[in-house]
């Protein structure tokens, strides 16, 4: 949902004036909310600039998207970043299956 | 499929010359059944032509912010509240966070239900890349940080408050920083 709602938002704030990319992990429902710039990664869900701590990758996946924006000439472009995700790690980084997503965000903390 | 594969026969020495260029796997971490919704919503009709705003001027000379669907909230600000959506599954809390540029993943929680909250809140900058964008406008890759980011609750099935009501007052924001770039990061 989070690929398709920023999708929408996008599309807002690109029709009041301003030039966006949305990075998508799911290129083809950003698409559909009518995003005029796709930067399409194959990172897990909430990492998507990359693992905790690797400040190289972030910035190699931030860099990347922004200067996707420089080839793009017309209104749905999509561009597929090169990095790879090894499968190891896929598992690791899983949504979470346990009760703690259930409780208010201020139990989390306790 | 992850990768598409070219293959050339005109090499420069008359030999085969690959060229790898990657295409993203969109449905590699999904489930079985998140797999076939998204699979049927991406070939849904599409209600409206993509908005364009080219380029005003190069990336070295742009402010450029920040918007993350990952519900990020300061922990001195109000959270986003989870019980809108545990009440009614297809909406959600549709307010949306002022973040600046100075916070840090120490200032902030995470109020995803549908991701991993944990590493999000072990670095900020794997959702939303405060600390990155500085290191790009530092040497002048960009011409600046925005004072301020933004952040709001992505997974919702009716975002009609959000669009009407968040988004118009995040445009305002933007405009009165002088943001020419908008980047934005589903989770």
């Amino acid at each position: 949902m989070c690929c398709w709602s920023v999708g929408l938002v996008q599309r807002e704030i690109e029709a009041a004036g301003l030039s966006t990319i949305s990075l998508s992990m799911i290129p083809e429902v950003t698409a559909s909310a009518g995003a005029p710039r796709i930067a399409a990664i194959e990172h897990p869900f909430g990492v998507t600039l990359g693992r905790p701590g690797d400040a190289a990758g972030q910035l190699a996946v931030l860099r990347a998207a922004l200067h996707a924006m420089e080839g793009m000439a017309e209104p749905g472009g999509v561009v597929h970043l090169p990095f790879e995700w090894t499968s190891s790690e896929k598992l690791a980084l899983g949504p979470p299956r346990h009760r703690r997503w259930r409780l208010h965000p201020d139990d989390l903390h306790r | 499929m992850n990768s598409m594969i070219l293959l050339r026969a005109d090499g420069l020495n008359g030999g085969t010359m690959i060229m790898v260029a990657k295409r993203v796997d969109s449905h590699r971490f999904l489930d079985g059944i998140a797999k076939r919704a998204m699979k049927r919503w991406a070939v849904l009709p599409r209600e409206t032509a993509a908005p364009w705003t080219p380029l005003a001027r190069p990336l070295s000379k742009c402010t450029v912010s920040l918007v993350c669907s990952a519900a990020i909230a300061l922990k001195t600000d109000r959270p986003f509240d989870p019980e809108i959506e545990r009440r009614d599954p297809w909406f959600s809390d549709p307010s949306y966070r002022v973040l600046p540029r100075t916070a840090r993943t120490g200032d902030i929680h995470v109020c995803h239900l549908h991701i991993n909250p944990v590493f999000a809140e072990q670095d900020l900058n794997s959702v939303l890349p405060v600390e990155r964008l500085d290191e790009l406008a530092e040497p002048g890759e960009i011409g600046a940080a925005a004072p301020s980011h933004y952040s709001y609750m992505g997974y919702t099935l009716r975002p009609d408050r959000l669009l009407r009501e968040s988004v118009p007052a995040m445009v305002r924001q933007l405009r009165e920083e002088h943001v020419d770039v908008v980047l934005l990061v589903p989770v």
